[in-house]
């Protein structure tokens, strides 16, 4: 009899545990590509301390996914880190937050500081296999990124390259990831957001951006528009809200520039076009 | 005697019980479900060794070619250790020891895979590479424990007067070891394997933190491989349409393979050993 | 031949878990300090404390050890005491418990994205992540629950029916109590498998570790804390390693608990 007491009881604490755990508080959801989320879950911080009763929850899961969501209105708004099609486009509020570029970047070890779009082919598409012909030594971990993310997209069209001719070392997600993994290979090359990157290099990751065909990767010619491969970072609404105009004011505003700088992205009001 | 609570009280077990044993059925039949859908549409692409979903084509053998892989070779390596270690510690080792010893597999078999992961990504990756060799390490580390508690238990089935029938007949003790208790023992030991594989062959994070994640054939020990649970957790966040579909696909095959392994292992282990004449 | 061969694999194997538990300390101790369980993450995890990830991992390995006991219970009796007339139902049954509890977690965390967070809207949140642990859990609590039920023989069953207590309070006064220490171990064993578990929580609750407001926010578990900072997070490898640590010192407690059940289970029967 102690038992199903005890069972009972247990069951009991477990059932109040979940309703005092869930509220009634409205909250603003927000899905999409993981290489903005980062300016999200800062904002979404602040404002959340300016303003309590709003809940705004960042998840991530990609460009397509976060479009997809917004168009569906499942969600209160979606972050995407490259063009939208017109058909995407079509019906939902889109406005661009930040520029930011892909850039390649390689580990401090690697003597090499800046690459030409021949030598990315080079070495993306198995024609070079030891950094000794480019004038360093060591076999090559080409790092490359999973199916589905728009980095890879932009980093495909960009350079004109067919995905199933690469020939990869190491396959992984998000940008970090990338970071990571470059971080801890001397003979590592990888791409991933020039933000994120000038963000680990400021956190002391031993990484470094290669200059592409002489432009150096940096939020000026990332603003000027010289960095060649640049791309919009967006956030889209199906529908304006109070909590919307909130968040997009913040974004747009003094506050939401300090954001971008910290995260080393171009706030899209300062950036050329 | 009756009191009327007893009544709904067995109705509520039946209820409980059928909807607990019905749970995981039901997964798997959904699974099915979607699966048997994305089949419908393109069964021949299944079969092609290219993986590049969003370019719409689905050959899943380079996965099917790693998750086999990494399992098969990480029980190649788990099961001669962990059968040394398993008749060590039953047939050479003070019981103190084994006491010991059984804490400590205890607490490795129950260390989360992700624990081997990181010791991996430290330990394995700078030396080998992510590659089908660190996918093989990591599984070794994680298997290898779970693989001697199962050994160590079938060796303590073995009848009592097995080990003094063969010393009677003259026979030296490495002699009734190999010749009698392996052999009695070997179902049990079989099904210890296949229970190992099936948890080898579902592990997802461990591997997915050293293996590459490339969907290369793994054609060698350095190839940067990819498996069907990896696949799951890279890409299913970021996937839709029929990319999604494929991956309940994959789901699927990675269920039937743990599904088959576990019901071998679950048959043996029910069958006698017979003593060689 | 036999001795040297079975003595060096000892070796190797537990050579290795002397080396493993050595780099752990090693490498996560220094992260230890006064208030790492009741400090927040900063900096995506590389400096402060665990506490929204103690916090996730509590709400998600008791809610979910909760929610799968009265289906894991439900099915042992029904197995063992329901089907005993119908031995061959109680076998398909019992079969198929034990290949379900085989079903890879990751497969499970697919399905439960798709039933709980896009199916009722959850999205990433400790509930879908507590439910898919549920799928996961009951198989494997109803099979360790089904031994303790096995183990009480079945002479205690009939004097209780000759002495005409009915077959409801011979199983509530009698059977459960009697099984009880491998009831209780089959609990531990589920929250040991809750707490290391990841791939499941990685594709439902997520990798946050902002602390959860409610059931409905997202959360790290320990383990996902450990992957996500070892996978994602350049330079995280540090506070990867006290993670794990933390979670190492878990699983020897919880190790701890279960053989002193077992030992009692044994004693009982």
């Amino acid at each position: 009899m102690k038992l199903l007491l005890g069972l009972v009881g247990l069951v009991a604490a477990g059932v109040l545990v979940t309703t005092a755990m869930a509220d009634s508080q409205s909250r603003f959801l927000i899905t999409g590509s993981s290489t903005v989320a980062p300016i999200l879950q800062l904002a979404s911080e602040r404002i959340e301390a300016e303003h309590p009763g709003l809940l705004i929850d960042v998840q991530t899961g990609g460009s397509s996914r976060g479009i997809q969501d917004a168009r569906a209105g499942s969600v209160d708004a979606g972050m995407a880190s490259r063009d939208l099609t017109p058909e995407e486009a079509a019906g939902l509020h889109v406005v661009p937050l930040a520029y930011d570029g892909v850039a390649l970047i390689a580990n401090t070890a690697n003597p090499l500081t800046s690459i030409t779009t021949e030598q990315v082919a080079d070495l993306y598409l198995d024609r070079v296999n030891d950094w000794s012909a480019f004038g360093g030594s060591g076999p090559v971990t080409v790092v490359h990124k999973a199916e589905g993310r728009a980095t890879l997209e932009v980093f495909l069209k960009h350079f004109g390259f067919d995905n199933k001719a690469i020939q990869a070392d190491v396959i992984v997600g998000d940008n970090a990831q990338g970071v990571r993994m470059v971080a801890n290979d001397p003979n590592a090359i990888g791409y991933v957001s020039i933000g994120e990157a000038l963000h680990a290099v400021e956190n002391g990751e031993p990484i470094r951006l290669l200059a592409l065909d002489g432009v150096e990767a940096t939020l000026e010619t990332v603003a000027d528009g010289t960095f060649p491969v640049r791309r919009t970072l967006y956030i889209m609404f199906p529908e304006s809200t109070g909590a919307s105009e909130t968040l997009l004011d913040y974004l747009r505003g003094p506050a939401g520039r300090r954001i971008m700088d910290e995260l080393s992205f171009v706030p899209a009001a300062t950036g050329t076009p | 005697m009756t009191r009327p609570g007893s009544r709904s009280g067995w109705s509520l077990v039946w209820a409980a019980g059928l909807l607990g044993g019905l749970l995981v059925p039901t997964v798997v039949l959904y699974l099915l479900w979607e699966g048997v859908a994305f089949l419908r549409g393109s069964p021949a692409a299944l079969l092609g060794t290219d993986w590049y979903p969003t370019q719409g084509d689905f050959g899943i053998l380079p996965l099917v070619g790693g998750t086999l892989a990494t399992s098969f070779l990480a029980l190649l390596v788990s099961v001669p250790v962990g059968l040394g270690a398993a008749v060590a510690l039953h047939f050479h080792a003070p019981a103190r020891m084994r006491d010991t010893a059984d804490a400590v597999l205890g607490v490795l078999g129950g260390t989360p895979s992700v624990v081997f992961g990181l010791f991996a990504t430290v330990w394995f990756v700078p030396h080998l590479g992510a590659s089908l060799a660190s996918a093989v390490l990591v599984l070794t580390c994680m298997v290898t424990p779970t693989f001697t508690l199962l050994a160590l238990a079938a060796l303590r089935q073995l009848p009592r007067d097995l080990m003094e029938a063969g010393t009677t007949l003259g026979l030296k003790r490495s002699q009734v070891i190999r010749r009698l208790a392996l052999v009695v023992a070997r179902p049990q030991l079989a099904a210890a394997a296949s229970f190992s594989l099936a948890r080898c062959l579902g592990e997802a994070l461990a591997v997915e933190m050293v293996c590459g994640n490339v969907a290369n054939m793994p054609t060698g020990l350095s190839v940067p491989v990819r498996t069907l649970t990896t696949t799951l957790v890279q890409e299913f966040d970021y996937a839709m349409g029929e990319h999604r579909t494929a991956l309940h696909l994959v789901a699927l095959t990675v269920v039937l393979f743990a599904a088959a392994a576990t019901t071998l292992a679950i048959r043996l282990s029910n069958r006698r050993g017979e003593v060689p004449a | 031949m036999t001795r040297v061969a079975s003595w060096t694999a000892f070796a190797l194997l537990f050579g290795f878990f002397v080396f493993l538990v050595a780099d752990l300390v090693v490498e996560g101790a220094p992260g230890l300090y006064a208030g790492y369980l009741t400090d927040a993450a900063r900096d995506g995890g590389r400096a402060g404390g665990i506490a929204p990830v103690v916090v996730s991992t509590l709400v998600l390995v008791l809610l979910s050890v909760l929610m799968a006991l009265p289906f894991a219970l439900g099915g042992a009796i029904m197995c063992s005491e329901l089907l005993a007339k119908r031995p061959g139902l109680s076998r398909a049954f019992r079969r198929s418990y034990d290949v379900m509890a085989a079903v890879p977690s990751v497969a499970l965390g697919l399905v439960g994205w798709m039933l709980f967070s896009e199916g009722l809207g959850l999205g990433f949140s400790l509930l879908s992540g507590c439910l898919t642990l549920v799928l996961m859990l009951v198989p494997i609590m109803t099979v360790a629950f089904l031994v303790g039920l096995d183990s009480v023989p079945g002479s205690l069953r009939e004097a209780c029916l000759t002495l005409g207590v009915t077959r409801w309070q011979a199983l509530w006064l009698q059977i459960l109590p009697a099984a009880r220490p491998a009831l209780l171990a089959g609990l531990a064993l589920a929250v040991g498998r809750a707490t290391a578990e990841t791939a499941a929580l990685v594709l439902t609750s997520g990798i946050s570790t902002r602390m959860p407001g409610s059931v409905l926010d997202p959360g790290a578990s320990l383990s996902v804390h450990v992957y996500h900072l070892a996978r994602d997070v350049p330079g995280g490898e540090a506070r990867a390693y006290t993670a794990a640590l933390a979670l190492m010192i878990i699983n020897v407690a919880l190790h701890m608990g279960l053989t002193r059940l077992r030992r009692t289970a044994h004693v009982a029967v």
